[in-house]
């Protein structure tokens, strides 16, 4: 019980389509996440990717158990992951390009 | 004597304000677009509010009559994450959408389309925030309140759990976060028209003021009057309901009683409790799955989960405030003999009980603990209760009008300020010296309003 910041029934948790996971929010203002395909193979503790914290997510595997998890679909969502990240990268080096008084003209220019 | 706003904590989407998306272990001043370093917009007397959601910030600011008007007037700024429209049409817009990278992490002012719902003569009175929201109440300026329109709530961003108020969800493209679009012209106009006391609408019987709002993770109450000759009140609720944290206290579960026959979400506003005129409510305080209702005459109405024991609190003459985190409850107490002290029950995991202990008696969990302050505050007042997700900021008053800070709770990201990223067990005075106007706390986030030039002591 210690180990867990807290314990969350899978009814208080949102469905995010895009990124196929169950979430729920982390005091930090990131999210707790768990894929459906971790909850079929009987896990149950949700981690946030920004801090220490984490969740045991309270549900009935056997909801799960009918989840595809054929390679197929692992594929797909490891390609869309990626694509994501590489937007990212392309924000963050743009932004690291330039110093701090640029962007601020950058920004009062466009607003 | 000049103002400036300081933040410390949670950062990743630059929700603090200062220029860059590190986390903070220390109070930094807040930075505005296109204003000095460190200063707040020209001409701003005062903050009348700091609102905070997961990873956005939104202030707002008084400002005195412009030159040959009668009216204060108020800004709104923002900063952080506004993807999901949490921080307005303008802001996804101008921020997100984009071509150029635009930063998220210095302060905006934030525009809204009121000439286009006839709402140009309206002020910003009140804003609350959610996890991905953000609520306005907007009010007529008195030079126009001869009209007959009253107080107006507009709720901005997601609305996974009926958070917006504004009935069923929009379809999927209009709320979607990597499709990316927006409707610059539209507002939500949360309706409480449905809404009845004593059988007849709340809207027939005058002119709808809000009193106040409170909103947490995924649900919002509002404090509502109508001023016509009854002067009749409630509070209503949306958003999140499965456990009974927007029900009537009498439908409200026992704490063993399984939530999931209730709904799980009110997506337009429901009656919660009605307004004795003699006994009116003088606090609303939300956590995440709980609410907590103070009134004049102390008594205390808590609904919701209490599986943390987070309901596990009463009024009582002393109560003067209540407030909450995600999983406790906390009030503020005066006694004649004491003097100011608070009561705290709930969830203790990271100290966040301020008692200097982790581990709870059975009683301790029964009837809520003594958050320890050192006795020489006992002369002092406690002014402001300010819960964060998992950590609290007292300000206290000192009888030579000295104003301190004390916090305590989950400190992971720097949020108490005190240079470091250890929790908390029991308060811990933050190292401002003088000149704390106020103070509010976030999602791992701590808000202090002081005057210019305070110098922070006690920090290498
Ligand atoms: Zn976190």
């Amino acid at each position: 019980m210690g180990a867990y910041y807290d314990e969350i029934e899978i009814e208080d948790m949102t469905w995010d389509e895009e990124k196929r996971v169950y979430h729920y929010p982390c005091p930090c203002g990131d999210r707790f996440e768990i894929s459906k395909k971790q909850l079929k193979e009987y896990e149950d503790i949700a981690t946030c990717p920004s801090c220490s914290l984490i969740i045991r997510v309270i549900y009935d595997p056997l909801d799960y158990e009918d989840e595809p998890s054929d390679d197929e679909d692992d594929e797909e969502e490891e390609e869309e992951e990626e694509a994501e990240e590489s937007d990212d990268d392309q924000f963050e080096d743009a932004l690291e390009k330039l110093t701090l008084d640029d962007k601020l003209t950058v920004v009062a220019a466009v607003v | 004597m000049p103002l400036q706003l300081l933040s410390s904590g949670s950062n990743a989407h630059g929700q603090l304000g200062h220029s860059q998306n590190e986390d903070s272990n220390t109070f930094i001043p807040c930075n505005f677009l296109g204003i000095p370093k460190g200063e707040l917009p020209a001409g701003a007397v005062g903050i009348s509010q700091v609102a905070t959601g997961a990873n956005h910030s939104v202030v707002l600011l008084n400002f005195s009559p412009l030159d040959g008007q009668a009216e204060p007037y108020t800004e709104l700024w923002g900063c952080g994450d506004g993807r999901a429209g949490q921080l307005g049409e303008w802001y996804k817009k101008g921020v997100h959408l984009n071509s150029k990278p635009t930063r998220t992490d210095v302060f905006r002012k934030l525009q809204f389309p009121l000439k286009e719902y006839d709402l140009e003569n309206y002020q910003c009175k009140l804003v609350a925030a959610g996890w991905e929201t953000t609520y306005l109440v907007l009010s007529p300026s008195s030079n126009v309140r001869s009209g007959s329109r009253g107080d107006i709530v507009i709720s901005m961003g997601s609305d996974d759990w009926g958070d917006l108020g504004i009935g069923p969800a929009k379809p999927q493209p209009e709320r979607s976060k990597t499709a990316m679009t927006y409707t610059p012209s539209h507002l939500n106009v949360v309706s409480f028209d449905s809404i009845l006391i004593d059988g007849s609408p709340l809207s027939s019987q005058g002119l709808l003021k809000v009193d106040s709002l409170a909103a947490n993770q995924h649900h919002v109450l509002a404090h509502l009057r109508a001023e016509g000759p009854e002067r009749n009140g409630c509070v209503v609720g949306w958003g999140a309901a499965r456990h009974g944290q927007i029900s009537p206290p009498a439908t409200a579960s026992p704490p063993s009683a399984v939530p999931s026959k209730r709904p799980s979400v009110f997506d337009t506003p429901r009656f919660i409790c009605v307004e004795d005129p003699d006994d009116p409510f003088v606090k609303c305080a939300v956590g995440s799955q709980h609410s907590a209702l103070l009134k004049a005459s102390r008594t205390l109405i808590c609904l919701g989960s209490n599986r943390k024991g987070q309901l596990n609190v009463l009024g009582s003459s002393r109560t003067r405030t209540v407030d909450c985190t995600w999983n406790g409850t906390f009030t503020s107490t005066f006694d004649e003999e004491k003097g100011y002290g608070m009561r705290a029950t709930g969830s203790n995991t990271h100290g966040q009980l301020g008692s200097g202990s982790l581990e709870l008696s059975a009683q301790e969990s029964a009837d809520g603990v003594r958050p320890v302050f050192p006795e020489r505050l006992r002369q002092s007042k406690l002014s402001k209760l300010a819960c964060g997700t998992e950590h609290v900021l007292t300000l206290w008053e000192t009888p030579d009008s000295h104003r301190e800070v004390w916090a305590w709770g989950w400190n992971e990201h720097g949020n108490l300020g005190l240079g470091t990223t250890q929790d908390a067990h029991s308060p811990v005075r933050i190292p401002i010296s003088t000149g704390v106007r106020d103070v509010w706390a976030g999602s791992g986030t701590s808000w202090i309003v002081c005057d210019t030039g305070s110098p922070i002591v006690g920090l290498e």
